[in-house]
């Protein structure tokens, strides 16, 4: 009896785990200069996965920031470009009916300059918007979103 | 589960759905069924193979609509944005998976769009072109069945009609209302994969 139930709690750890998301939280190494708010249906939540890219584009993952109600600050390096998947996750509670969308792009933080970035998702429409503030003299603009820096990805 | 996509005109997207309800997946390719065969004149005969073609079938179809309204927008902008928005939010390929305890099927559909400006008119053309998991019963145009054709036509310098030709079905109202969005200076995008 005792046998079968530690083999029934090591089955539920075993898939527990394997269904487990493979996203590990961003921690930043550099100073803070990128801001991420959304603004979501309720059965919907948004998050911005974070890569670096060498000189080879070879994409590195950093981890992943899920964005909730509230604001989340971060740094994202200017020593070289960052590519940002912003992934949109839906799901209903009263079907098994769940999916996701995302949107990738490459941005390269600038020195002096803080970047707020604002995700949307509301009536099936999404948006992403993002500003750039010039820290010395305060003027905010907005940023494209980039297509891709290297050629051949 | 998912699929990486790399839309050479703008950037690298990324869609993947995920059914394991029976009831839900009938429901979409239901309704995505009715989409692409409400235009079908008789059964299963032909396809709209030009969007003036489209035009000329889609008020009278099951189904279909043609709606018109005007923004108080210049012509000119509201043409500049259609080409602006239209590839970055339209020109996707959506995947879907589906999978019961019997079953599995991935479906993939790219959506096309197509900015045309002309002096006096720009035309919004949205096609989709199934890639895998639809059997495609009647000749497909090269970039997909019709799905929608929008026009932008200038009413007056600061004003421009727009007519909507395509489904009635709510289930496609948020690409509508991100077309009429774009005319009227916004930005946003339709999730495909509704």
């Amino acid at each position: 009896m005792m046998k079968k139930y530690l083999a029934l709690v090591i089955t539920c750890i075993v898939l527990s785990s394997g269904c487990a998301s493979q996203l590990i939280p961003y921690e930043a190494t550099t100073p803070e200069n990128f801001e991420l708010s959304a603004n979501t249906d309720s059965n919907v939540s948004a998050g911005v996965d974070i890569y670096s890219v060498n000189q080879s584009c070879e994409l590195l993952y950093l981890g992943s920031i899920d964005v909730g109600e509230s604001t989340r600050v971060t740094g994202i390096s200017i020593d070289e470009p960052a590519y940002l998947v912003i992934r949109f996750s839906k799901s209903s509670f009263w079907s098994a009916h769940s999916s996701s969308m995302s949107q990738a792009t490459f941005f390269q933080a600038e020195k002096d300059f803080r970047y707020e970035m604002n995700l949307s998702y509301v009536d099936a429409i999404y948006d992403i918007q993002l500003t750039k503030i010039n820290l010395k003299t305060g003027t905010a603009s907005r940023a494209d979103l980039e297509g891709p820096v290297c050629t051949g990805q | 589960m998912v699929t990486l996509i790399y839309t050479p005109a703008y950037q690298l997207y990324e869609f993947s759905i995920n059914y394991s309800g029976v009831p839900e997946m009938n429901r979409i390719l239901f309704v995505t069924s009715l989409a692409v065969v409400f235009l079908v004149t008789g059964c299963g005969i032909k396809h709209p193979q030009t969007a003036e073609e489209f035009r000329q079938g889609a008020p009278s179809a099951f189904m279909g609509t043609k709606e018109s309204y005007e923004v108080n927008r210049p012509f000119q902008q509201v043409a500049a944005s259609w080409k602006e928005l239209a590839p970055q939010c339209l020109d996707v390929r959506v995947r879907t998976e589906s999978s019961t305890t019997t079953s599995y099927q991935v479906i993939v559909t790219k959506y096309n769009p197509t900015v045309i400006q002309s002096a006096d008119r720009a035309e919004l053309h949205l096609q989709q072109l199934h890639e895998q998991g639809i059997l495609n019963v009647s000749e497909v145009p090269p970039k997909g069945y019709f799905m929608m054709v929008f026009d932008a036509i200038p009413t007056s310098a600061g004003a421009t009609r727009i007519d909507y030709y395509g489904p009635s079905l709510e289930h496609f109202d948020h690409i509508k209302t991100a077309v009429r969005n774009w005319a009227n200076g916004k930005t946003g995008c339709p999730d495909m994969t509704k």
